[in-house]
């Protein structure tokens, strides 16, 4: 039990860091497109790092801490949700923007008013998208002894016995899953009548 | 009042304004006017600083428009574009606030001036103020299009061909209406077309450019009993004859482009028909084209059932011409019985096409310019 609610904070606190970051970083990339179309790809590198390289360096400079954990995590919970919110924000109606632009709405206003709730739906698949992530990766906790799910699953794989593995992989696809309900419920909540597709 | 002096804007060297200089007098309904391309969006545009001049000054009651604040300067221009532009996210009301929240009205207030406006405009509070953009036609949405850039009372109001993209039937129904607010209201209107028919039906005044240049400035009768230039000519003259107005029949003023569907289509279908094409009424014709009557999407939103087909509220109360009748018969109809439009049939009762207001205006204006021309 101890074990899930381990795991769970560390996706939880991960994707919320992540997203916060992903989310003002998309902003600011929106605002230079020039200079986003080589910097996306530049970020997506991060991706490709195998997660326990990045624990690893992480290790060697912060220890065997929790923070180790919630930074590795983080870090690769930004690049979905940037992804999507990007796109959600450069996409937006270029007439909607004109239109708020010129009735007097200033660059803020129009981001709170109009770009970001015309990005929220795929913001929130983004999120989305890491939540689900991240369950899988939070496993790698267990490697530097932070506990979590992933602990039944090396204990598992070390000795040989199934049922520690089945122990710790079948809550984490459980909760994979219903972090993944419980996003899309929110996602129909906030979307507005006007943006949903009938 | 509104002063052009001396405005001259170049793209990447290439002059798109030359040297313009106007006066717009208070309460004026302007339209500008000409070819694609000549430069009338830019030249709109630049009165609330969308696009910036390269020389020149802009004043609106004496002050000079780039000495204003960005946002005291746009908040009090109203502004509508031709893809309407509402906020998909937002309702009817809050599309219509946008600009009194920017200035901080009460909240009282806001609901007030929403009730206010939509009334104005046919559109009932109580059904209207809630919808979203999406579940309303084309028509209705660029109402509240109108009504967003007036809710803050603006002296000004710029409009970039805002009907362009609705049919011939809303077209006119949102230019009477648009006539008549802004009469109420006396607010001075620049407005950008390329059509003719509309020019001529909304100006006090048309402005018609060329190649970033003003070619002429007059009262519409004025540009059509004498056109300056012959690109002017051109524009008016597309469908010239030397016909008599009494001579003309239906059918050579009738529009042919009519959007009609079949009576076998489905209610949301044609909804979603009429929302795709932006209009508020259809035509309706059995598989062979043969007239049944018409839909309007009021009814079609109250007592259309989903599901059923729409054969129980085809209207039959539009009235239809032949071809051969007199244009006459159709401005009748029109003008002394209030109707939005008529259909024309052949012989055979099928449709061919529809008088709106804005063809007779046409038709009139092309006799006009005739008569002076041979
Ligand atoms: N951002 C721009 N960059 C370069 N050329 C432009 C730009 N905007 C408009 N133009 C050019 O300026 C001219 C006038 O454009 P516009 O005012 O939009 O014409 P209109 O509204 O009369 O059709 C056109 O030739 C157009 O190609
Ligand atoms: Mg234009």
């Amino acid at each position: 039990m101890n074990a899930i609610l381990t795991h769970f904070y560390f996706v939880i606190i991960s994707v919320t860091i992540g997203s916060i970051i992903a989310v003002i970083l998309a902003i600011a990339l929106s605002r230079f497109k020039k200079a986003a179309k080589y910097l996306m790809p530049i970020l997506g590198i991060f991706q490709t790092i195998p997660g326990i390289v990045f624990i690893g360096v992480l290790f060697i400079y912060i220890g065997m801490r929790p923070e180790t954990i919630i930074i590795a995590l983080s870090v690769y919970a930004i690049l979905p949700v940037l992804k999507n919110a990007y796109t959600g924000i450069v996409t937006v109606d270029p007439a909607l923007i004109e239109a708020g632009r010129g009735i007097g709405m200033n660059p803020w206003i129009l981001l709170w008013r109009v770009e970001l709730p015309m990005a929220l739906n795929s913001i929130i698949t983004g999120i989305r998208m890491s939540t689900i992530y991240t369950v899988s990766w939070a496993v790698l906790a267990a490697m530097i002894g932070q506990g979590g799910l992933g602990e039944f699953i090396y204990i598992g794989i070390n000795s040989n016995m199934k049922q520690f593995i089945v122990m710790g992989s079948i809550p984490a696809a459980l909760m994979a899953i219903g972090l993944g309900f419980l996003i899309d419920k929110v996602q129909v909540k906030l979307t507005p009548r006007g943006l949903r597709r009938n | 009042m509104i002063e052009f002096q001396h405005i001259s804007k170049s793209y990447h060297g290439k002059p798109i304004i030359n040297d313009l200089s106007f006066t717009i007098n208070d309460g004026e309904f302007i339209v500008l006017i000409g070819p694609s391309g000549c430069g009338k969006t830019t030249t709109l545009k630049m009165i609330n600083r969308l696009i910036p001049m390269d020389s020149g000054k802009i004043l609106i009651d004496n002050e000079d428009i780039t000495q204003k604040d960005l946002t005291d300067l746009r908040t009090h221009i109203g502004y509508v574009i031709q893809q309407i532009g509402l906020f998909p996210n937002m309702t009817v009301a809050q599309n219509i606030s946008v600009v009194p929240r920017l200035l901080k009205w009460e909240k009282e207030d806001m609901d007030k001036r929403v009730r206010e406006l939509l009334e104005m405009v046919d559109l009932p509070y109580e059904e209207y103020a809630h919808k979203y953009p999406n579940e309303m036609s084309g028509g209705q949405q660029q109402r509240v299009g109108v009504l967003r850039a007036l809710a803050a009372r603006p002296p000004v109001l710029l409009m970039d061909e805002p009907f362009g993209a609705l049919d011939p039937i809303t077209r006119d129904t949102l230019q009477e209406e648009l006539k008549d607010l802004q009469q109420k209201l006396n607010i001075t209107t620049v407005f950008v077309t390329h059509d003719m028919e509309e020019a001529i039906k909304l100006g006090d005044k048309i402005v018609f450019m060329d190649k970033g240049d003003i070619v002429q400035m007059d009262s519409p009768e004025e540009m059509l009993r004498n056109p300056k230039a012959d690109i002017i000519r051109q524009f008016m003259g597309k469908h010239t004859k030397q016909n008599n107005t009494i001579e003309l029949t239906c059918g050579e003023i009738m529009k042919t482009n009519v959007l009609k569907v079949d009576s076998k289509r489905k209610v949301l279908e044609s909804l979603e028909l009429m929302r795709s094409k932006g209009t508020d009424s259809v035509v309706v014709v059995d598989k062979t084209n043969t007239y049944l009557g018409i839909v309007n999407i009021d009814d079609l939103q109250k007592r259309g059932v989903p599901g059923q087909t729409i054969e129980n509220i085809i209207r039959n109360d539009v009235i239809t011409l032949s071809t051969e009748a007199h244009a006459k018969e159709a401005m009748d109809a029109i003008q002394n019985q209030r109707a939005d439009f008529v259909v024309v049939l052949n012989d055979k009762q099928k449709v061919v096409g529809i008088i709106t207001k804005g063809s007779i205006a046409r038709s009139l204006s092309t006799t006009l310019w005739g008569e002076n021309n041979v």
